[in-house]
């Protein structure tokens, strides 16, 4: 089943293939606005659960690199989106972070997420989304995947994505309700 | 309408019938005597009945009640007819000036009368309430972004502010007055939810000020009764009750908690917060018979029946009836199994018998699933079985985030049925979701760990479809509503009660297999919550201790009926 603009069969099968042994390394891209489409967030959910879970079995074995976008694009042709779609971003990216915050022990068994900044003038990101393993030391595209680590390199590019500023005890109003008063 | 009609019909009786000019006279000097009479008596009615500054009702409320402009304005057209008929020597004029005088006392005295009825305290009632249920209704009318102002509305501000003003006075009368208006007005069905809006703004004015200024809690209590039921009954009328109905469940709760906080800390009267304490759990379990099918009791015909008749609005409102502690919460899982099942639960929670696994058993279980319609529709709501653990799952996070503070001491003239700091009750609360044991071992734990923190509610899910149709309704409750992914130390608390023993003797293996996987900022979290919520975490210093230790209080459950046995 394609969702639209991506191709889930093709993810679902990328995905699974973390579990081999002989993957080491995965570089996966989502920075298409698609992915914060109502219609997609049970796959986004499922992406998210199986990069997760592969760290989590495989530790410090499995190096995962993702990269989202860090702001929506803002030029007036893009600013007009629902509501909708801003809430989905800012709750992917908090739980984004609170997966790994919760979840991995150690920041070598943790996916490193860098967020793509997007200029002010940019309407799109400059690299496609990909799911692409490193296999016995080739990556199943080599020219992809380099492409979307060169980004993580060039200096103000990217953000990582980090929970320092998570709050993980949640609203201060939780432990004294008379706050709201 | 008929006064122009009459003024017409002069018209033509003075075209027809035009008198002399001493006839006009004579009969003129006899009219305006008795307008200015009634001019007179108007003047000390109302000097003597509102005052100048005078919003509730207003100056323009009055005017349109006893109709004194369009009584003023015949009187001028009166003499301004009879003045120029006079000078001009036309008697049809004249003749028509005098009949206008005549009309103009006709008109006077039902002006009058109805000013009359003002200076009484029913009357007045009655031209607020019917004032007020005006207003509601043109904003029931309009359109939702109109909804959103409602207190710009000229009546509600007038009405919100004459409120806050016999609320600063402490005057018990006025106060009993505006709820009556509020709580009587005959609003439409349209405008139900901008009623209940104000139902509830008024109920937190009146709560706040007995806590913190110092009005009659006694007086308060029965104003605030009188709110509830009226917010029930309006409930009643909306297709989707469940909003409003749990708006105000978890305000109930939510006051309790801050009645209590606000009284140990010597910021709010202990006798008002004793008293709003006895409201809250009143009110909650008067809620819970009219949610319940088949209630322990009724003491009236509305609480036979539910209100709730949909899965997703009992979903709803069980969401918000289990924040912030409330009292009540695990009693009303009975009638949350009943309806989405359409058979009764015979176990008793009390003793530790778990809802939640008899109604997953009897939605999905391979035998014994229920069949009935009633059944059918809850999983149609629910999806698969894995949808309706990650639900209860993410419903417990939030009850468990806003449990009590355990270390704040509970005086004894604050303990109330069902709000007491019976370490028993909080397990049994606990417990109802504790025993809702969808994974049974720390790897599995962790899996489900990671889908309450990683998976976003998609569309046509249970969550998010309660989410949709609790959008523009959210009645204005002060506590706002936190989605449960800001509150990830109850994501650890409520994977890690799921693995907690329920008995005395049971392993507590898998808890700390667990709580050993997890990294050191959430642990701490997750124990800072334990030690704040559960009673005996606070002593330890060892955080994996604090959460073992604290969750200790599930076994407290059923105790009295192990220790018989």
């Amino acid at each position: 089943m394609t969702e639209p603009g991506i191709d889930t069969s093709f993810w679902r099968g990328r995905l699974a293939d973390l579990e081999a042994a002989d993957v080491t390394a995965a570089v996966v891209v989502q920075c298409a606005l698609t992915w914060l489409l109502p219609q997609l967030t049970a796959f986004r959910n499922e992406v998210d659960q199986a990069l997760m879970t592969a760290q989590l079995r495989r530790g410090a074995d499995l190096s995962i690199t993702r990269i989202v976008l860090h702001n929506l694009p803002l030029t007036p042709n893009t600013a007009a989106r629902p509501a909708t779609v801003d809430q989905a971003f800012e709750e992917w990216h908090h739980r984004l972070s609170a997966t790994n915050v919760l979840l991995c022990s150690a920041a070598s068994a943790a996916p490193r997420i860098h967020r793509l900044i997007l200029l002010r003038d940019e309407a799109a990101p400059s690299i496609p989304d990909m799911v692409e393993l490193l296999r016995n030391d080739g990556w199943t595209d080599h020219h992809r995947a380099r492409r979307a680590l060169g980004v993580i390199d060039i200096a103000g590019a990217t953000t990582p994505l980090t929970g320092y500023d998570l709050d993980l005890d949640g609203p201060f109003g939780d432990a004294d309700p008379s706050i709201y008063m | 309408m008929a006064l122009s009609l009459c003024a017409v019909a002069l018209g033509f009786v003075a075209l027809a019938y035009p008198r002399t000019h001493d006839d006009v006279v004579d009969a003129t000097q006899f009219s305006m005597a008795f307008f200015a009479t009634l001019l007179t008596g108007e003047a000390v009615i109302f000097a003597l009945t509102f005052s100048a500054a005078s919003s509730w009702p207003s100056l323009r409320a009055i005017d349109s009640h006893i109709a004194f402009r369009e009584w003023v304005l015949i009187g001028w057209f009166a003499a301004l007819f009879t003045g120029c008929g006079i000078l001009g020597n036309s008697s049809v004029s004249a003749t028509y000036g005098a009949l206008l005088f005549i009309l103009a006392n006709i008109f006077g005295i039902f002006s009058f009368v109805r000013l009359f009825g003002l200076a009484s305290i029913g009357g007045r009632n009655r031209l607020l309430r019917r004032t007020l249920a005006d207003s509601l209704a043109r904003r029931g009318a309009g359109s939702g972004a109109a909804a959103t102002d409602l207190e710009n509305d000229p009546v509600v501000h007038s009405y919100l502010g004459t409120l806050n003003q016999a609320v600063t006075s402490n005057d018990p009368t006025a106060i009993r007055h505006l709820v009556s208006q509020l709580v009587e007005a005959e609003v439409p069905p349209e405008a139900t939810q901008e009623t209940i809006t104000v139902h509830l703004d008024v109920l937190h004015r009146l709560s706040r000020a007995t806590l913190v200024s110092g009005t009659d809690p006694v007086q308060v209590i029965a104003c605030a009764h009188a709110l509830i039921d009226s917010t029930i009954r309006h409930s009643r009328r909306l297709p989707d009750p469940a909003p409003a109905l749990g708006a105000l469940s978890r305000y109930l709760a939510w006051l309790a908690n801050t009645a209590l906080l606000m009284s140990v800390r010597g910021v709010g009267s202990i006798r008002a917060a004793r008293e709003l304490i006895g409201l809250t759990t009143d009110a909650r379990l008067k809620i819970l018979r009219c949610v319940d099918p088949d209630p322990k009791s009724a003491v009236d015909r509305d609480e036979l029946g539910t209100i709730l008749t949909h899965p997703r609005q009992v979903l709803s409102w069980t969401g918000d009836f289990t924040e912030f502690h409330g009292a009540h919460q695990a009693g009303a899982l009975y009638g949350v199994y009943e309806i989405l099942t359409g058979t009764k639960f015979m176990g008793n929670y009390w003793d530790g018998a778990s809802i939640l696994t008899a109604l997953r058993q009897a939605l999905y279980g391979h035998a014994d699933a229920v069949t009935t319609a009633e059944a059918d529709a809850a999983r149609a709501v629910f999806g698969p079985v894995g949808e309706f653990d990650h639900f209860w799952a993410l419903l417990s996070v939030t009850a468990i985030a806003t449990l009590r503070d355990a270390r704040v001491v509970h005086p004894p003239e604050l303990v109330r049925p069902e709000f007491t700091p019976d370490q028993q009750l909080l397990g049994a609360y606990l417990r109802t979701f504790a025993t809702h044991r969808y994974f049974a071992t720390a790897a599995e734990a962790r899996e489900a760990l990671l889908s309450l923190v990683g998976r976003a509610d998609p569309p046509g899910s249970a969550a998010a479809e309660i989410r949709r149709a609790r959008r523009g309704h959210d009645y204005r409750v002060p506590a706002p509503l936190i989605e449960p992914h800001q509150r990830p130390a109850a994501m650890v608390l409520a994977i890690a009660c799921r693995l907690a023993p329920l008995a005395p003797g049971d392993s507590d293996a898998e808890l700390r297999r667990f709580l050993a996987t997890l990294p050191v900022p959430g642990l701490r979290a997750a124990a800072r919550l334990a030690a704040r919520v559960l009673p005996g975490a606070a002593e330890e210093t060892d955080f994996t201790e604090a959460i073992v230790v604290g969750l200790g209080v599930l076994q407290l459950v059923g105790a009295h009926t192990r220790e018989g046995a």
